[in-house]
């Protein structure tokens, strides 16, 4: 599939390193009757290509607003947001939906997938969106499932797999079409803590091939996955630290959690 | 994605919820097979009044007399006197009219037939010996009265089944006497059954030679008038000239100029043919718009069940979205759907529509046609009703957002 990053290509000429996210001042508010609730508000982050984020956040603190905005899923009330370069805050609904197909892998909570269809069906559904024919998107999809080990299970429909095991056919329908970004909204939430790890470690190997992860989550054992934490509160982050100063600390998971404790 | 895709898509859909999908397309199904059965009536029984009509004999014209309609007002046919055997005489010069073939006039009038102590009311037909091929009837028993009956006025009768049995029970009534009106007539031949027609029992009828008609049994205030003439045209395609002939020449004869004033009214089978053919024409339009109405009430059915699909597949929907679908495809792939469930319900409602037929056929005398353009009609119109009622809910599926949708559980 091709990629296209015109804008990012002309950052990287001028030395800068690729962004593959860059929220400017992005500002969410919604209007219902006569309240007005601001649930970002100002939010100011860059990640860049091959980097691990965690967005941690109690919920209420506008993290699902923040997920919604980076996955194109809805669009910001102000700023400006780039998305591999090129600014995407202001696209319609039709455009919004190629660039959610090219650019985003999503891993939900909830798994999300579709019942009535085989594991392999469900892979294959972006690439049916992403326009790829038929005998390429069976290839494509059959070697996603291996990537997640559950390549001997394409045939079962989700309610004959474990959870964990949905989670993985939810992984390999993120990384079937190679995106830029998987974005994964609480994707441990409903696992036990084996399947958990088994989801965070398929995570980290997708970052590993150079890829952009972002994980969103309340739970900082979850977060200290990522090389950097970046946490949030009333619609405004309010830390923003990298593995580097995390590891300097004497405690990885200490410092996340004096965060999460600071946030509570 | 593609249009197999989308088709594949909306199948795997209709076929995963199968008794919803049996259940949605109802209404149509009945509104077709309703359409099938309906229609394929209506042709049944008009091809049945064409028969009838066909039956009355061919190339007939019949001119009775009084106009159709006077000073705007419509008076009874044969209301009036104005027709004479003088007319028919006229009409049979072939100088005149070449494309009349043959000419029968007919004096017509109720009688009470006396036999064997048994007595009978019917019509009494005084004509001539070309009725028999002009009606299209045949004799049975004995013969038909002869030109030289007709020149001797003789006092001999050809009975219609009807008669004969109440008169004769199963005898053979040939040679038996008739008395009408203190004469009496010897029965001669008997007719076959001309079966019954809408408007009168033929076979409920006797005919005697015109003449003996005239001169000693129905005698009235004119005794040359005739209650009608049959004309018979040389052959189909001479209708309309015999029409015109026999227009012009009563005209004339009658000396009127004006020939909206005319004192007679010439009817064609073709006329017939046409008035039957309206009626049964209202009567299809009639049972076809009850079909139409059902088959909107079906597809009010599909959109409501539709709407709950979406409203079901809330989240599928929403995670179509996030995966990438535009809300373009998203509404292609509803509104096939609904197109698809249109269809079946067509294809089904034919099937059944068929079958009824079928029963109808075979359980009573009725006969229903089953024509290919009313079937084919019937999917392109299933197939449009899902379209159009698909439209409402599968625009509601495109304006979903998709974390509204996804938020949803």
């Amino acid at each position: 599939m091709a990629v296209l990053v015109p804008a990012a290509e002309q950052v990287s000429k001028t030395g800068i390193m690729n962004s593959v996210l860059r929220l400017e001042q992005i500002s969410k508010s919604y209007v219902t009757g006569e309240n007005r609730v601001d649930a970002l508000r100002g939010i100011n982050l860059e990640v860049k290509e091959g980097e691990f984020v965690s967005i941690m956040a109690p919920s209420g603190s506008g993290k699902s607003t923040l997920m919604h905005i980076i996955g194109c899923l809805d669009t910001p009330t102000s700023g400006r947001y780039l998305l591999a370069g090129r600014d995407v805050s202001r696209l319609e609904e039709a455009q919004l939906a190629e660039v959610r197909n090219r650019y985003i892998g999503f891993v939900f909570q909830q798994f999300h997938l579709l019942t009535n269809m085989t594991a392999l069906k469900n892979v294959e559904l972006p690439l049916i969106y992403g326009k790829v024919q038929q005998h390429e998107r069976t290839r494509r999809a059959m070697e996603a499932l291996a990537r997640v080990g559950l390549a001997n299970r394409w045939s079962h429909r989700p309610n004959q797999l474990s959870g964990g095991q949905q989670q993985r056919v939810a992984i390999a329908r993120a990384l079937v079409t190679d995106p830029k970004v998987i974005l994964a909204d609480e994707p441990t939430g409903n696992l036990d803590s084996a399947s958990s790890k088994d989801v965070l470690d398929w995570l980290s190997d997708f970052q590993k091939t150079g890829r952009t992860v972002v994980l969103i989550t309340h739970e900082p054992d979850v977060a200290e996955y990522a090389d950097r934490i970046v946490s949030m509160r009333d619609g405004r982050i309010v830390s923003d630290i990298k593995k580097e100063h995390v590891k300097s600390a004497t405690n990885g998971s200490a410092v996340a959690a004096k965060i999460a404790g600071e946030l509570d | 994605m593609n249009f197999r895709e989308t088709l594949r898509s909306a199948l795997e859909s209709i076929v995963s919820h199968r008794s919803r999908s049996v259940l949605t397309v109802l209404g149509i199904l009945i509104g077709i097979a309703a359409v099938i059965v309906t229609v394929g009536l209506g042709q049944g029984s008009q091809q049945k009044v064409n028969a009838t009509i066909s039956s009355l004999g061919s190339n007939l014209l019949i001119v009775t007399p009084g106009s159709t309609s006077s000073g705007g007002v419509s008076r009874g046919l044969g209301s009036s006197s104005t027709l004479t055997i003088q007319d028919a005489n006229a009409l049979a010069n072939h100088i005149d009219a070449p494309d009349i073939s043959s000419v029968v006039p007919i004096v017509q009038a109720g009688s009470v037939l006396q036999a064997n102590g048994n007595s009978w009311t019917a019509p009494v037909v005084g004509t001539t010996t070309g009725y028999l091929s002009a009606r299209d009837r045949q004799i049975a028993v004995g013969s038909f009265f002869t030109q030289q009956d007709v020149t001797t006025d003789a006092d001999v009768i050809d009975i219609g089944t009807v008669v004969a049995a109440q008169l004769f029970g199963t005898a053979n009534p040939v040679g038996q006497t008739i008395t009408i009106q203190n004469t009496p007539f010897q029965v001669i031949g008997e007719l076959a059954s001309a079966g019954s027609s809408a408007t009168a029992n033929e076979d409920d009828q006797v005919f005697i030679p015109i003449s003996t008609a005239m001169t000693q049994v129905l005698g009235g205030s004119n005794p040359s008038s005739v209650s009608q003439i049959l004309l018979q045209a040389k052959n189909s395609s001479s209708i309309n000239a015999a029409y015109q002939e026999a227009n012009n020449l009563l005209l004339q004869t009658h000396g009127i100029t004006n020939p909206t004033a005319a004192d007679f009214t010439i009817t064609t089978e073709t006329q017939l043919l046409t008035t039957a053919t309206s009626v049964s024409k209202t009567l299809t339009f009639l049972l076809a718009g009850i079909a139409a109405v059902s088959l909107i009430v079906g597809g009010i059915g599909v959109m409501n069940i539709m709407l709950v699909s979406v409203a079901e597949r809330v989240k599928e929907i929403g995670l179509r979205k996030a995966l990438g679908a535009t809300p373009s495809l998203i509404r292609d792939q509803f509104l096939t759907e609904a197109l698809l469930l249109g269809l079946s319900g067509g294809v089904l409602g034919i099937a059944l529509g068929v079958t009824i037929s079928l029963l109808v056929t075979h359980l009573s005398s009725n006969t229903v046609i089953l024509s290919a353009p009313v079937m084919i009609a019937s999917v392109v119109i299933s197939g449009s009703i899902g379209l159009i009622f698909g439209v409402y809910p599968a625009s509601r599926a495109a304006a979903l957002a998709p974390i509204e949708a996804l938020r949803s559980e």
